[in-house]
């Protein structure tokens, strides 16, 4: 039997790369069995800022039919790659148990956390998706099936946790789980005056609770500049937790696709609604301030049924930028950022912080500093923007996130990630004819 | 309950495993590749509590795969009932075609479904009871210049299935019968069609509910049981420009 291969046009969750791509969407093994030499790439939900799972020159491979859980035992979680982080959650809190680094959204593949090595809500104390890793099976149609840990073709390993779909398909993954205390959490927030206090207070509740993020509002001019909040969560004992507390299976049906959400035509942010749309966000934050206690899963989703903020960027889109600041050059970024959105009107709709720990290795999005992403519509002024921010990371030997910020030139990574060279190096050593391929590693010189 | 299905680790029938397992019924679930089977009971066992049994088994006019199956089965006496959700068509399928293909897709679509109920009839009149969930398709409404022996085979399956509601009538065994427009599954990946495509899982739900009904033959998507009377009552001479 073939497997139907399609051309249809992709969308980057951005809405900044539109194009016609081919894909396969198998489900079963024998697939495998059947790759030519064809360029291929891996696609998880196709939820990635950046067009990272797929190219003009490459053929998508969706993974969402291999989404089954295989095996649980000793607290290791055995799934195919193509499994939800809903899924995930869904099986694992009925045994007490949950994944500590989760990214935004349920919807999002296990696959793709690993191929981009994503982050939850406390780096600092969990550390990055690899650390849940425990081993991997990957396939590529040039060496076949291959089993990868930090014991069995080590580099390997690490040239795949982070690897940007580049060294294969990811088709199982053994994940190590944690005890969850309780799947209801105690939320905090906690008023910051400016992004300059942040990082005293941020690591202090980094420390103390289990679950921390800031948002700052980046739209007030003078003093008021990065004015915010911090959220920070701790499990609530089990023994406070109600009896009637409701253990159904959350999120039974996808509600993020990046094809939809550019379904509105017109973007409602603009610099107009975007400055008391961020001062009602902030007010409401503020005025819901006292202790409360909240389900699990809507703290490790946040976005999740509000979705809308995303449809509000309309159809143009948004820019996306993240980066680690080391800690000693957080008040000259904030202030070169504070002087640039003072001299130009750009509506940055989202200022959010988390504290990173950790060695920088390969092209994993890890290190130490504050990690602060920023969200701005899709525009030539927004375009400005991120170049700004992009020069000022070389400067200030602030790290982006390639799996976030669409605009990433090669030299820029280059610049930013001392390992770049060695990543290319080893994937050319493993890939000679690099086979997978995607608009991403094109755009940055994979 | 136990169920067997026939053709579980695609489509219809791997969202009718789901569906089946989900509500806590123990399966045996047959496929041709042994590892899509495994992995899917692996799925099924992990998330479920029913007993979930893979049976491997390559329908193929080309080998013995109904000994091998007998042998398998010969353990199955209790089962509730059996579904087959399987089909296979080849782009290749026109008025005339080598016979190896001939008889693979007779033999997929149609006759190992009517060996496989001959094996299982006697078990189903002894206990008095039982179900046998049978899948056509739309593409067997008029015949065209495509999916020809498919169509004809499914054609065959629909009128089996009518003879066996008619020898069944005075027993407790519910014979169905479902028409299949198109389907949302991988086989259909990227295609496009003059309707629009049904949801599997939400077949797989119709297929549970209606398990204890008398109804021997229904259209999914509904809207079909309209579209078929256009298809049929089209006059010949429109019909014949049609090229679908
Ligand atoms: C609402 C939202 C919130 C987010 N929050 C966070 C966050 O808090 N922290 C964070 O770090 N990130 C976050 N992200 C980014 C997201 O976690 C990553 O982009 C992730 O990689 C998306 O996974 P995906 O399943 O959508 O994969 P895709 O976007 O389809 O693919 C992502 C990459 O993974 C590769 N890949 C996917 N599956 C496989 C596989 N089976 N084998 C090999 N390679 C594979 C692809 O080739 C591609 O390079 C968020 C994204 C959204 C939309």
């Amino acid at each position: 039997m073939s497997f139907p291969s399609t051309r249809t046009i992709l969308t980057s969750f951005d809405g900044g790369v539109v194009l016609q791509a081919s894909v396969q969407k198998p489900d079963k093994y024998r697939f495998f069995d059947s790759l030519g030499d064809v360029a291929l790439i891996p696609r998880g939900a196709g939820l990635s800022y950046p067009a990272a799972s797929f190219g003009s020159e490459s053929t998508s491979v969706d993974l969402s039919n291999f989404n089954r859980l295989l095996s649980y035992q000793d607290g290791l979680l055995h799934v195919e790659a193509g499994a939800t982080l809903g899924q995930v959650y869904n099986f694992l809190i009925k045994h007490g148990r949950y994944l500590p680094i989760q990214p935004g959204h349920p919807d999002i593949t296990i696959g793709g956390c690993v191929a981009a090595d994503v982050h939850g809500k406390n780096q600092l104390r969990d550390g990055t998706f690899i650390e849940l890793v425990e081993a991997l099976e990957l396939f590529h149609p040039k060496h076949g099936v291959v089993t990868l840990s930090r014991t069995e073709h080590a580099d390997l390993f690490y040239l795949t946790c982070g690897g940007y779909g580049l060294t294969g398909i990811i088709r199982t993954v053994h994940l190590r789980t944690r005890e969850l205390p309780s799947p209801v959490v105690e939320i905090v927030t906690i008023p910051v005056s400016s992004v300059e206090d942040l990082e005293a207070v941020i690591t202090e509740k980094a420390r103390q609770y289990d679950l921390v993020y800031s948002w700052h509002d980046f739209t007030q001019r003078g003093k008021g500049f990065g004015k915010g909040f911090i959220k920070a969560a701790r499990f609530v004992p089990s023994s406070e937790v109600a009896s009637s507390f409701d253990q159904r299976d959350r999120h039974p049906k996808r509600t993020l696709y990046a094809e939809h959400r550019g379904m509105y035509r017109y973007a409602f942010f603009s610099q107009w609604t975007t400055r008391p749309f961020n001062a009602l966000f902030y007010q409401s934050n503020m005025i819901g301030r006292s202790v409360h206690k909240m389900p699990l899963y809507d703290f490790l989703f946040p976005v999740h049924n509000k979705e809308i903020y995303f449809k509000f960027f309309g159809r143009k889109g948004f820019h996306e930028c993240q980066f680690i600041i080391p800690f000693k050059q957080v008040s000259s970024w904030t202030e070169e950022v504070k002087v640039y959105l003072s001299g130009h009107s750009i509506s940055v709709t989202l200022a959010s912080a988390k504290l990173f720990v950790g060695e920088q290795r390969l092209l994993r999005f890890t290190g130490q500093g504050i990690c602060m992403a920023l969200d701005v519509p899709r525009s030539a002024q927004g375009r400005l923007f991120v170049d700004f921010l992009n020069d000022l990371a070389t400067r200030t030997g602030a790290i982006p996130n390639i799996i976030k910020d669409a605009e990433l030139s090669a030299p820029v990574v280059a610049a930013c990630y001392p390992e770049y060279e060695a990543f290319r190096s080893a994937l050319r050593a493993w890939d000679p004819d690099r086979m997978f391929r995607s608009h991403l590693s094109e755009r940055i010189g994979l | 309950m136990k169920f067997l299905i026939i053709g579980a680790s695609s489509g219809l029938g791997r969202s009718l495993s789901e569906a089946l397992a989900a509500s806590g019924h123990d399966l045996v679930l047959v496929a041709s590749d042994e590892r899509d089977l495994s992995v899917q009971c692996a799925d099924l066992s992990l998330r479920y509590h029913g007993m979930i049994v893979p049976v491997a088994c390559h329908i193929d006019p080309r080998n013995q795969w109904l000994d091998a199956f007998k042998d398998r089965m010969s353990m199955m006496t209790d089962l509730d009932g059996i579904f087959f959700p399987l089909g296979w068509s080849s782009d290749r399928d026109s008025v005339a075609l080598d016979s190896e293909h001939v008889d693979a897709l007779v033999e997929s679509n149609f006759s190992a479904i009517v060996k496989i109920v001959s094996l299982f009839l006697n078990h189903f009149l002894a206990r008095g009871r039982g179900s046998i969930v049978g899948f056509g398709s739309v593409a067997s409404l008029r015949g065209r210049s495509n999916n020809v022996v498919y169509a004809a085979a499914k054609r065959a399956l629909s009128s089996y299935f009518e003879s066996l509601r008619h020898a069944l009538a005075n027993t407790q065994i519910r014979v169905q019968f479902y028409q299949l427009g198109y389907v949302d599954t991988p086989r259909n990946f990227g295609k496009r069609f003059l309707f629009p495509q049904g949801d599997p899982k939400i077949a797989a739900k119709r297929v549970m509910k209606n398990l204890h009904r008398d109804f021997g033959r229904v259209f999914f998507p509904r809207f079909w049981f309209i579209i078929q009377y256009v298809v049929r009552w089209l006059p010949w001479r429109i019909f014949k420009r049609l090229n679908f």
